[in-house]
């Protein structure tokens, strides 16, 4: 069962804003009658909604890096992609951003889902998925000579990075999209957001495989 | 008198086990020229614009900044020419006293910011990267002293 809030403070948050709606609907249906109760629960659910939405799109203007781990000449890629990660473009990124340093190469795959799926903690199907897309990753990068590790990642790519920089200090992230317009990542503005919350370079790349074929 | 509430994850700094610096720097690619530096060095970073024009930075509101607190030393490169930036010295200097503040000052007479720049270690500019890291290791070294053996 996957915890929807991300800290305590959420949780209680949760639980204030539900005994408050809840006064409200009790409050409301008392003064008016039963059918009173109704309109204010529906404008409740309908703010509690709009506050949800809204709570990933305010972001910090801190930015944050983990300390350079390993040795001096060691360069550690972080590699955060969707369904495009398989592609040869990507193994040139790799190699352009190691060029001249022994490289440690991390692979994140993160578990595309649905709200609704979410919501539900229907997550195996996503799980199973990006297993899939992160085998063929790293071995089509084994077979051009990049030794790479990977896991799978929260749904949330930028929560999946910081998940991964947590134990893997990266000196750069590469994120790899869909061109706009057919990606969904960038219309949840991922790139824009990582570049405002994280202190490391980051090189977005994408791959337009329709145009190719 | 308005103010930018900044919201804040709650663990703000993830890299534990690693020395945490706060650089103020109101240039984005400088700020990031400095976090490259001290990153390389070993410690983790994380870089703050400071206040914008007329505006005020959370630390010197009631809201305070889970950033700043956290960190094990800060470095400001906001100047002190205005006073957003001097508010935001002076409440780091007023809610995090045992913490270091490094301030970039520019070469040249400063004698009469000495009253702002009390209880600060000092760095000029341009800085230079191997003298910004003795700095910070300097600092962080008074801060925490080797116990005695």
């Amino acid at each position: 069962m996957r915890n929807p809030f991300r800290s305590e403070v959420e949780a209680f948050h949760f639980l204030l804003l539900t005994v408050v709606a809840a006064a409200a609907v009790a409050l409301a249906s008392l003064l008016g009658g039963p059918w009173a109760g109704v309109p204010t629960w529906a404008a409740v659910t309908g703010a509690a909604a709009l506050l949800y939405l809204r709570r990933g799109q305010v972001e910090r203007s801190v930015r944050t890096a983990p300390a350079h781990v390993g040795a001096e000449d060691e360069r550690r890629i972080l590699v955060v992609a969707n369904e495009t990660l398989a592609e040869v473009s990507l193994a040139e990124e790799i190699e352009r951003a190691a060029a001249g340093y022994r490289k440690q190469v991390r692979v994140v795959c993160p578990a595309l889902t649905s709200p609704v799926r979410h919501w539900v903690s229907d997550l195996d199907g996503a799980r199973a998925q990006a297993q899939q897309r992160l085998d063929q990753t790293l071995s089509q990068l084994h077979a051009v000579g990049i030794e790479a590790q990977g896991e799978i990642g929260d749904e949330d790519p930028l929560r999946a990075i910081e998940d991964v920089l947590r134990t893997f200090g990266a000196d750069e992230i590469i994120i790899s999209t869909r061109p706009e317009g057919r990606s969904n990542w960038l219309e949840r503005h991922v790139v824009t957001r990582a570049r405002e919350r994280l202190a490391l370079p980051i090189t977005h790349i994408v791959i337009d495989t329709e145009s190719r074929s | 008198m308005r103010s930018r509430a900044t919201r804040l994850s709650p663990q703000p700094w993830p890299w534990v086990g690693r020395p945490r610096v706060l650089i103020e720097h109101p240039d984005d690619s400088a700020g990031l020229a400095l976090a490259s530096i001290l990153r390389q060095a070993g410690y983790a970073v994380a870089v703050c614009p400071g206040p914008e024009e007329s505006e005020h930075c959370p630390l010197t509101g009631p809201e305070g900044c889970a950033v700043a607190h956290g960190a094990d030393v800060v470095v400001s490169s906001l100047g002190f020419e205005r006073p957003e930036a001097r508010e935001v010295l002076q409440a780091l200097r007023l809610r995090r006293p045992e913490t270091p503040l490094i301030v970039e000052i520019p070469p040249g007479d400063t004698a009469e910011w000495q009253d702002v720049l009390e209880g600060c270690d000092v760095i000029v500019s341009p800085v230079v990267p191997e003298e910004l890291v003795a700095c910070v290791r300097a600092a962080l070294a008074k801060s925490h002293p080797e116990p005695a053996t």
